[in-house]
Parts: structure tokens; sequence; C-alpha cells
């Protein structure tokens, strides 16, 4: 029998009892990491990394019951052996391996082979079964260097400066927020978020996690000319979002990597940037794993699965899930 | 060629026409005047033959990336561009742009296409190799041929003429002419002058105002003369010295598109006339469905001109042997312009616009009510005793005639420009006991109207096809159209033109509306 299997609830493990970022209320859920499509409301009990704690009960309610763990660090649940292992995602990501009788399966959660110096690398991790992710698992998307990325958009700002024009960056406030915002050049402007970025922030400066701050924008005569704002895209058609006059807007996202992607949120400013694994970094991370059976979850499963078929031999299969990974939509 | 790629993405589709044109000016402004005579040669059309076939440009790519060919289709997919999987697929060691700019790349791929195929795929690797993923992408579009752009010609000119300090005309006019990136420089084609460059220069339009209520009572219907408008382009066309232009109202050279009135130039005089043109078999009954398909072609195939012929329906006369006409009155130009044109040939693609001159209110009235008999959109009153002004004024005004009405049904609905609600409709009405589409638009009702018809369609979904919902057929939405043709693209066999919606209702019976033989009866 599977030691994991895929019901309406979610990724299960039936001896163990205990679900893996389930999308229905159940008893036991482990978390891979705090995005809204892993770490849903309403289950009994939480297991997570110790960093995706603080990240947890601020999105979820401070009253959730939720028990932190080390990477690295194995408990046991019914007999079944669980570690967590680093994603390299986001901040407190996590891959979850479960091992029974010496059989090895790893959920692997969104993640990223690039270290973004913001959260703990991507470690692989060994196993006979590997359920993974394939947000961007077509070898159109091939992430360029993480540097040459900040770079363009140290350039981009500093561009708009000088024509004082506010810059906006469309980015997750979870995640991707805190990674550009470590690699922003201060001498340019100001740097400011929106509420919703500010407060994950602050969640992470309490818990010693992560340091970088930036303002809050507060109404008043500024005009923000110099500066840089960085923001979740839904807040650009509010009230919040129209108060910046002439800004140049921008959106990081992995999508930006394709014409019909940057066309399709209609910005003149796009810039590859992705907390996902890219094509050579999802082939990587499998080969890495050692993995005799692949099962892919949300992305371009079919076409991945096909792939790992016929390239490498190994016995693949897609599932579907209600994983949603970097969504074009937001 | 990093600044004609930053171009291309601030040319993005959706970009207003201002934004057009300082993106173009910046553009200008930055690169040489080399890369510019190029840009403009691209930007305008003139794309550069293939040098190899889709079909050779993938399997080189899918061989360099290693990749199988159904991954290739399958990521053509998502990007809808082999051109674009191409760049993409191979990885890359570079992420610097190359030093090599816009013409020289031009220049590079029009000497590859000289060389024996084998020869020029092993270059393409080489090239490949040199460049970033973005630059990839351009190269890979010139090689096979695909590189389009959305960019009209009305900003490329008016960016040119800011850059340059030229007059626009002067810049549309050689603009439009046969040239080739490679014979000439900026200089040579716009630059220097030519003694037959005031020749082109059209006058400034006259436009009527919308005939309201308050202006019907008070005007003496005695001091105007009143004729038909139709569907058709507005242009001036120009005969000086031998040398014929159309402008539209907009400032676009229309030349080329109709051959036809080339046959003015044979015409022992000069003179510049305001007209529109209209695509008819018949004298007068304009088509503007087909009328469209004309104005969109640049250059027309013998077939379209035979298939769709189009004339020019003469209005006024603003210059007559280099003599300015403007300032006499309008009845004095209509004179002028019926003793000129009385004895043209009867093969010339020229109709003078009748005019009339009723004597009451009432008249008037009749002749708008027989708008729709002649196919018109409305009548125009113009002042006798006006000159031909510049711009919007009161001497002309426009009065259009009723529009039809139906009463349609709402068939399919769709959310479109990222909208929260369903903002597109599909309308239908009866073709015996079937519902047909009749037309597709935005919806243009109340937003407190489209928020609850859209809370109403989000529960009475009855299929989906991709985005596009269908519903129960119980929205009944009120329709008024200006004009009606002859369709073959369309599955009911008529295009509507300048739809409104007027009101909805909700309704379980839908018997009530219009049916198809009722539409085609407008025709």
């Amino acid at each position: 029998m599977d030691l994991l299997i895929n019901n309406a609830n979610g990724l299960y493990c039936p001896i163990a009892d205990v679900y893996i970022d389930p999308w229905r209320p159940v008893e036991k859920a482990l978390i891979t990491h705090g995005h809204s499509d892993h770490a849903r409301t309403g289950h009994t009990k939480y297991i997570a990394h110790n960093h995706s704690v603080p990240i947890l009960k601020s999105r979820l309610g401070k009253n959730i019951n939720i028990h932190g763990v080390k990477f690295g660090e194995s408990f046991s649940i019914n007999g079944v052996s669980c570690t967590f292992y680093p994603a390299g995602h986001i901040i407190g990501s996590a891959q979850i391996k479960l091992s029974y009788k010496g059989e090895d399966w790893v959920v692997t959660g969104d993640y990223k082979i690039q270290k973004d110096g913001v959260c703990t690398p991507f470690e692989p991790v060994k196993c006979h079964t590997i359920i993974t992710e394939s947000t961007f698992g077509l070898p159109v998307f091939q992430w360029k260097p993480q540097a040459t990325v900040f770079e363009q958009i140290n350039h981009w700002w500093k561009t708009n400066a000088e024509n004082n024009r506010t810059s906006i960056i469309c980015t997750y406030s979870l995640g991707k927020a805190q990674r550009i915002l470590k690699y922003l050049d201060p001498s340019i402007g100001s740097i400011y978020a929106h509420d919703s970025i500010n407060k994950i922030n602050q969640v992470l400066n309490e818990a010693g996690i992560y340091h970088n701050q930036a303002k809050k924008v507060v109404k008043d005569l500024r005009t923000f000319q110099k500066d840089i704002i960085l923001t979740p895209p839904n807040t650009l058609k509010s009230k919040w979002g129209k108060q910046f006059v002439n800004p140049s807007i921008a959106m990081a996202s992995g999508w930006m990597a394709i014409q019909s992607g940057r066309k399709r949120f209609g910005l003149e400013t796009g810039f590859v940037l992705s907390d996902h694994a890219d094509w050579n970094g999802l082939n990587k991370a499998i080969i890495a794993s050692e993995a005799e059976r692949v099962i892919v979850t949300h992305g371009y499963k079919k076409a991945y699965a096909q792939w790992l078929q016929t390239e490498y031999g190994l016995n693949a299969q897609s599932i579907d899930t209600a994983f949603v990974g970097e969504s074009p939509e937001i | 060629m990093k600044s004609f790629i930053n171009l291309l993405y601030k040319l993005n589709d959706g970009n207003s026409s201002s934004n057009v044109v300082s993106a173009l000016l910046k553009y200008f402004n930055r690169a040489s005047t080399k890369e510019i005579i190029w840009a403009i040669s691209l930007l305008k059309g003139n794309r550069p033959k293939r040098t190899i076939t889709p079909p050779v440009l993938k399997k080189l790519a899918c061989e360099q990336a290693n990749i199988p060919t159904w991954l290739f289709e399958m990521s053509t997919k998502i990007t809808k561009d082999i051109a674009e999987t191409s760049a993409l697929i191979i990885e890359k060691s570079t992420h610097v742009h190359s030093k090599k700019t816009l013409d020289q790349w031009c220049i590079i791929l029009l000497e590859l296409a000289t060389f024996q195929q084998e020869m020029k795929l092993v270059k393409i690797i080489a090239i490949w190799d040199q460049t970033t993923a973005e630059e990839c992408l351009l190269i890979n579009k010139l090689l096979i041929g695909s590189f389009r752009t959305t960019i009209g010609q009305l900003e490329l000119v008016e960016a040119l003429s800011i850059f340059l300090k030229i007059e626009k005309h002067i810049i549309a006019v050689r603009f439009e002419s046969d040239w080739s990136p490679h014979d000439e420089s900026l200089e040579s084609l716009f630059e220097k002058p030519n003694p037959k460059d005031h020749l082109a220069k059209p006058f400034p339009f006259c436009f009527a105002n919308n005939f309201v209520k308050q202006t019907k009572k008070s005007i003496d219907i005695l001091s105007f003369g009143v004729e038909y408008f139709r569907h058709g382009l507005r242009c001036q066309v120009i005969k000086r010295e031998n040398s014929l232009y159309i402008w539209s109202k907009t400032g676009q050279l229309y030349t080329r598109s109709f051959p036809e009135l080339l046959e003015l130039k044979s015409l022992p005089f000069d003179f510049v006339i305001d007209g529109q043109i209209i695509c008819s078999k018949e004298n007068h009954i304009s088509d503007f469905n087909r009328l469209e398909s004309r104005i969109n072609k640049k250059r027309p195939t013998k077939k379209i001109l035979i298939d769709i012929p189009i004339m020019i329906n003469v209005f006024d006369i603003l210059e007559m042997e280099q003599k300015d006409f403007r300032s006499f009155s309008f009845e004095k130009r209509r004179q002028a312009l019926n003793t000129v044109f009385i004895d043209i040939p009867v093969t010339m693609p020229m109709v003078l616009n009748e005019l009339f001159y009723p004597s009451t209110m009432e008249e008037c009235n009749l002749l708008l009510e027989k708008a729709k008999e002649v196919k018109a959109k409305g009548i125009l009153l113009k002042n006798r005793t006006s000159p031909y002004l510049e711009n919007r004024n009161d001497n002309w005004l426009k009065w259009r005639k009723d529009p039809f009405k139906l009463k349609t049904v709402l068939l399919y609905a769709q959310k479109m420009n990222r909208s929260s609600v369903y903002n597109h409709y599909s309308l239908a009405v009866m073709n015996k006991d079937l519902l047909i589409p009749i037309a597709k638009l935005e919806a243009s009702l109340p937003k407190k109207n489209i928020l609850e018809i859209s809370k109403w369609i989000a529960k009475n979904i009855v299929d989906k096809f991709g985005p596009v919902r269908q519903v129960k057929p119980s929205i009944i939405i009120n329709i008024t159209f200006e004009d009606i043709a002859v369709s073959t693209r369309h599955k009911s066999g008529v295009i509507l033109k300048s739809i409104k919606m007027v009101s909805w209702e909700k309704e379980e019976n839908v018997e009530e509306i219009s049916h198809l033989t009722e539409v085609i009866s407008f025709v």
C-alpha cells in the first residue's frame, strides 16, 4: 500500500493518520509552508517548521494548536518517522519526509534550488517516492541568477527616481516581498510597503527571523517620487493603489518570463523572479532525490510527468490537488 | 539592440497613443540614426524575408536544447509563439545583452539569408550562443518572418515629426513611399527638402456638431442646405501638379489603399475636395462592412479591387487651381463644385453628394426619414453662408436617423479584461425555434445593472466553453443599432453597427424577442 494517498481532503498518510497541506479541515496537518493554498484554516492540530509558526499564527489565528519542529529532527507519528527538510521556497518552507518500514516518501511542497539569502536553502532528500510540484515544469522557464534580476530591479528603480517617478513593484506579501526588500538599494530612495507586507515583516522581526523593514505608506503631502513601494497586485485598483501619481508599475513573477504572461498583466515592466524551481531546478531536484517513483502535483504536471518517464525512465504520474503554485491570477 | 527591445515592451497593445509616441521619442533620442532607420522600417511592417521556416527553427532549437518535439509543442501551447519557445528553451551562457545594435543585427540576418541551408544553421547556433533570451526572441522572429507590432502609422509619423522637427504630412508621404533601410538614411529619406513637399499638405477638417433639441427649434431651415452622410471614410483628396494624396481626418495617408482614385489624376485641373469614401456597387448605397475590409488593406489585391469597389462621395471643394476656396460661403463652394465636376466621365469613381434645400422643417424631417432607405447614417445641415472652418462648429449640424430597435436575449456571457463581473454579452434572436447570436459586445448598461445581471449569470450557467458561459435564455435586452449589413463571417448572416443597449428585463418567456427574419428585413 502507498504510504501517502490523495483523498478528498488532501495528501493523506493512513498509517500515521496525518495529512500534508490538506485543503479541507482535518484532525492533524503537517504544513510545508505558510502560503494560503498550503496552510488552510480549520485543522485541529498543525505541525510546521519553527519559522512557519509565527506566520501561521498571524495568518490563521493566534489560538491555533500548532507545534513547531526543527529541520532534520525526526519524530514519530503512529510509528511513521517524520522529518522536515528545508525547501528554499520562503521563510519556514519545508519538504516533509515520511518513513515507514524502510520506505521513504518526500513531499516537496513548493521549492526552489536557487539560494535566495533569505530562507534556509533547499537540501536534496533521498527517498523512494517524491511528490513534487511543477509550477514551472516546462523548458521555457529558466531563471537568470538572482543577482542579475536584482541588478535590473535596482536599475529600474534608479531610472524612475531620476525621472521623479514612483516605482511600484507587485509581489506576494509572504516570501517574494522579503526577498526583494533585502536586495533593494536603499541609497536610491526610501522603501515603502503595503500594510499586508509590513504586517508579515513585523511578525518575522518579532520572532527574530527576518529584520529588513519597509516604511508604512502614510497619507500626507509626501509624493513618493524617488521611492519604491512594495505591494500585492490586487491593491493597485483600490483607492490605496491610486494615490500614487504617474507611477511606474512592475511585476515580479516567474510568469514574466513569457510574453503571454506579461501581456496578461498589461504592465510595461516585468521582472522574472520566482520562489519556485525552474525547469532545470525541478530536474536537478528529482535526480538528486534518487527517487524511482515521482508524483507530480500542481503546474504543468502532465507534461512534466511524461518528460520524467521518457527522459529518465522514472515511474512518474500526475495527480490533481488544490495547490496553485505561483498563481497567474494574483 | 537592448533599447529597441525595451521599446517593443513598451509598445504593448492597450497602451494609449500618447504613451506610444513618448516611448518612440525616448527611443529615437537614445538610438543612433542608423539604428532608427532600421527600427522604423520594422515598425512600419517591412519584415525582412524569412531566412528559415518555422519547422526548421523548431527542429534546430530542439536539437540544441536536447528536448523532444512533443515537449516543444507543449511549451508552445503556453507561449503561443514558436520563436519564443525556441529562444527560451536553450540554456543561456550569457545574461548580458550583446553590444551589437539593431542595424548591425539586421544586416547580419540579411547576409545570413544568402548562405546555404547548413551554413545558415551553423551561424544561427553561433548567434544563439552570443545573445540573451530577449535578443534571441527578436532574432528568431526576424528569422522566421513572424515579427509584428500593433503600432499604427499615425503614432510613428507623429513621433518622427516631433523628433526631426519636420511637418507631419511630409513625414507621412515619404514614410509611405517605397524605401529600404539599406539604401536610405534618416537624412536622405526625410530631411532632404523637396520642392514638391508643400503639394501634399492637407487643410484642417471641418466637423459638424450634433444637432440637439434646442437648436432644432431655434434654427431657420431656410438658411441651411441639407445632405446625407453615410458610413464611409471621411477623406480629403488632394490633386496638385499631377500628384494625388488621400488624407483621412486623423491625418492618415490612404493614397495606396484606394488606387481607384488615381484616376482623378487624369482631370485637367488641380483641386482639393472633401468627401467620404464609400464602398458601393450602386451609386450612393454604402456597405460599411465591406468597406472596413478595404480600409485595413494597405495594398489591395486585384481580387479585392474587383470585389469591393469604392468611390468617393464628394461634398465640398477647398481649393481649385491653387486658389483657396475655404473663405467662400458653402453655397458658393457647392456651386463651384457642381460647375467643375459636372462633366466628369461617368466611369470616374466619384459622385457628387446630392444637396437639398428644404423649405420647411417638415421637409427636413422627411429627408431624415428617408435616410434608412438610402442607407445613410443621417443628414448634415450646412449653413449656406458659412466658410469652411477648422474643427467642430455650429455651421454644420449632424442629425442622426433613429436607430433600428431589437429585442434580444442574453445567450453567452464572458468576463473580459480581467473584470470581476460578466461584462461581455452575446445576444441572440429567434431563428425559427432556435436562438441565433446576432451581436457580441461589451455590456453598456449602468454599472448597477451589470452587477445584478452578473450575479444572475453566475447562478444560471447552462454550459461552459473556455471562458464563455452559456446561460438560461431569460434576460431580455433591448438594443438599438445604426446600421446593418450582410456578412459571411457571422452565423446570423448579418453584422450590426453602433450597437447600444437600452434597457433590460428578466422574463421567463422569451417568445417575445425579435426574429431573424425581422432583422434581415432591415437589410
